[in-house]
């Protein structure tokens, strides 16, 4: 367990994906870049990307907090390390991972010119916003009389998921390329806790009565991809060994453990799970021979969950002085205080269909070239910049949760050394980080393109203390 | 370009640099909570020393009681502080005995015997469990709460006055992760 909160603690800072990919938006011919922004012209007529090993992007993030916030060796006890943390925390910050493993990309130039791209790969998504006020009353338990503590900016969303794709680039003009890519969701679990409301609040009257109060509580968590089944009582149905049993679409018993059996959970994932559609949708527009502006919008989609779906909700308010004496009452006084509790905050469960949005993102990016022409241009296609030996650029990112939009500004120098290899320094700030120095590295050797990527190389010589960490890597073969 | 990939597999290598961290720290650690907890309250009238004729008798015809089964005191500061607060409109002085049982209805200990006096304003009772006092209120499961008038005029059925007993247990909770 220790090792498993080290691990923890440790990918808190260890990779952070740019949140988007902003180490290859419109960067060295890649089938990633193309998949950021599907009118990106990756300039081949064939590609394909090495199953499984060829492309693994993983973003792990954390802010307010770093790892050596919390257990740096220095001269500071640990619980106040912690404490100091917690109460450095503000509202709305958050942890986030998503990975994603390709398991097929591949491509090719059809007879109009344009360019097919399709393909499938799994992803892993949780974003959890951290909730600062439920850990400030863990340390202040009743001791501020009146403090409300509220749970309305407690969010998590969850998902794991197969992504079926097609892309089409097209160029319409000589200046304009649009793309557009088109994908099938399949999730194999989905969880949204996305609109929590209420407080808590200890008060003391002006006659030293001590109240504890539950307000405005409403809280909805949905679920699907696992169904826990309920008897009348909103009890779990168990079978004769106690285990809970699961809804199963076969009718046969499912447990929990089934789904850490590889069969079931990789049917799920790529088959038998709920159905989602969206759309990738970008443009790149050459300006001047020098000056490239592209702007696109991924995963603009939803899922349909109505598969082993449940929805729990809480909703109420409790206001308790202590439970009153009773005549040899033969209940306990815990039990007492869960059926008060169920009486003015109900859970309901109900197993009704809902629809989850995708967590979308929204980019825009210009660049100028600069420096002499190389020998190198590519008159077949009309990616000018690539003429240039230098280019500055921008890239703005946002990308939407709940309750807040995660927003950042690059601006990044790439060098293109010779035919071969191509490089970009960028340089990242967002709300939580002004201090991220990324390098990206593309390389064409044979009919092989490499490429890797660091979002913060700063951060790399200690990870403890850095707030985020970027790191990508590719391998495609591109065939012309 | 070999440069390029040079400094790449050198940043890539950079990767495992992970300094000035100790996960020991997390074994030993102990969070504290402060936390007074409204546990039981009492909410009577002169009706209640009355019987079904009217005629006042000197204590509730059974003994006011909870029962505190369920309740868990590991995760505990090895003292406690348990408050008994009185407010009363009675226009006589009643007095208030708690008696504390263990789960198998053995008595384990009694209050004071308070005086709760005609007064409208609130009196508090305080006493500190430490040592063997807090093994012995740890095993507390049930209260019985026992009321009686002291002498003074015939009560009449009356809603409006009140009798009333809020008990609010102090401690700190304590909370240490094992891995």
């Amino acid at each position: 367990m220790k090792k498993l909160v080290g691990l923890l603690l440790f990918f808190n800072v260890f990779v952070v994906l740019a949140q988007g990919g902003i180490n290859s938006y419109n960067f060295g011919q890649t089938p990633q870049a193309a998949m950021l922004n599907p009118a990106y012209n990756i300039e081949t007529n064939y590609h394909f990307t090495l199953p499984i090993i060829g492309s693994h992007n993983i973003i792990l993030e954390s802010t307010g907090m770093t790892a050596y916030d919390v257990i740096g060796t220095n001269s500071i006890p640990f619980q106040d390390k912690v404490e100091n943390t917690v109460y450095q925390l503000v509202a709305n910050d958050y942890f986030l991972l998503n990975q994603k493993m390709e398991f097929l990309n591949m491509g090719q130039r059809l007879n109009n010119d344009a360019y097919l791209s399709y393909g499938f790969y799994e992803e892993l998504d949780l974003f959890s916003t951290l909730p600062v006020e439920l850990f400030h009353l863990f340390y202040e338990g009743t001791s501020i009389p009146g403090k409300e503590y509220k749970i309305d900016d407690v969010v998590m969303q969850s998902n794991l998921l197969m992504v079926y794709h097609v892309g089409l680039q097209k160029s319409i003009t000589k200046k304009l390329d649009l793309g557009i890519r088109f994908k099938v969701y399949n999730a194999a679990y989905d969880l949204q806790a996305t609109s929590n409301k209420g407080n808590f609040n200890s008060n003391i009257t002006a006659d030293n009565i001590y109240s504890h109060s539950l307000s405005d509580i409403d809280i909805t968590i949905r679920t699907s991809g696992f169904a826990v089944q309920y008897d009348a009582d909103n009890d779990p149905i168990k079978d004769q060994n106690g285990d809970i049993i699961l809804e199963n679409n076969s009718g046969d018993d499912l447990y929990f453990e089934d789904y850490f059996k590889g069969g079931y959970i990789a049917n799920k994932t790529f088959f038998n799970g709920n159905k989602g559609v969206g759309i990738d949708l970008g443009l790149t527009y050459q300006m001047k021979e020098n000056l490239v502006l592209a702007a696109s919008i991924n995963d603009l989609g939803a899922i349909f969950n109505n598969n082993q779906v449940r929805t729990y909700a809480y909703k109420g308010d409790y206001t308790s002085q202590g439970l009153a004496f009773e005549y040899d009452s033969p209940i306990g006084y815990v039990q007492r205080l869960e059926d008060e509790l169920n009486e003015y905050i109900p859970l309901t469960i109900e197993g009704n269909n809902y629809t989850s949005l995708r967590p979308f993102h929204v980019n825009a990016f210009a660049a100028y070239s600069f420096n002499k022409k190389r020998s190198n241009v590519c008159e077949l296609y009309k990616s000018v910049s690539y003429s240039y030996a230098s280019i500055f650029g921008a890239l703005i990112h946002a990308q939407n949760r709940p309750n807040q939009i995660l927003y950042d500004a690059s601006f990044f120098y790439e060098r293109n050394f010779n035919d071969i290899v191509q490089a970009r320094l960028n340089y990242t700030v967002n709300k939580y980080s002004a201090s991220n120095v990324g390098l990206a590295v593309s390389a064409h050797l044979w009919k092989i393109n490499l490429f890797a990527g660091v979002n913060n190389v700063l951060g790399l010589t200690n990870l403890a203390k850095a707030n985020n960490i970027s790191a990508q890597l590719g391998i495609h073969v591109m065939i012309k | 370009m070999k440069k390029v990939l040079v400094l790449l597999s050198l940043v890539l290598v950079s990767f495992s640099c992970i300094k000035d961290v100790d996960y020991n720290q997390i074994e030993s650690s102990e969070f504290t909570t402060p936390l007074s907890i409204a546990l039981l309250q009492l909410d009577i009238n002169q009706n209640d020393f009355l019987d079904v004729n009217n005629n006042e008798i000197t204590y509730p015809s059974k003994p006011y009681i909870v029962n505190l089964s369920g309740l868990y005191y590991e995760s505990v500061t090895d003292n406690l502080l348990f408050s008994t607060q009185f407010s009363s409109t009675f226009d006589r002085d009643i007095n208030c005995q708690l008696t504390f049982f263990n789960g198998s209805n053995v008595e384990l200990m009694k209050s004071d015997e308070y005086l709760i006096q005609s007064i409208n304003s609130p009196v508090i009772y305080s006493t500190t469990y430490e040592g063997d006092k807090y093994d012995l209120f740890t095993s507390v499961r049930r209260i019985d709460v026992k009321l009686s008038l002291r002498n003074g005029n015939q009560i009449q059925p009356d809603d409006n006055t009140n009798f009333s007993m809020q008990s609010v247990i102090h401690f700190d909770m304590i909370l240490q992760p094992q891995f």
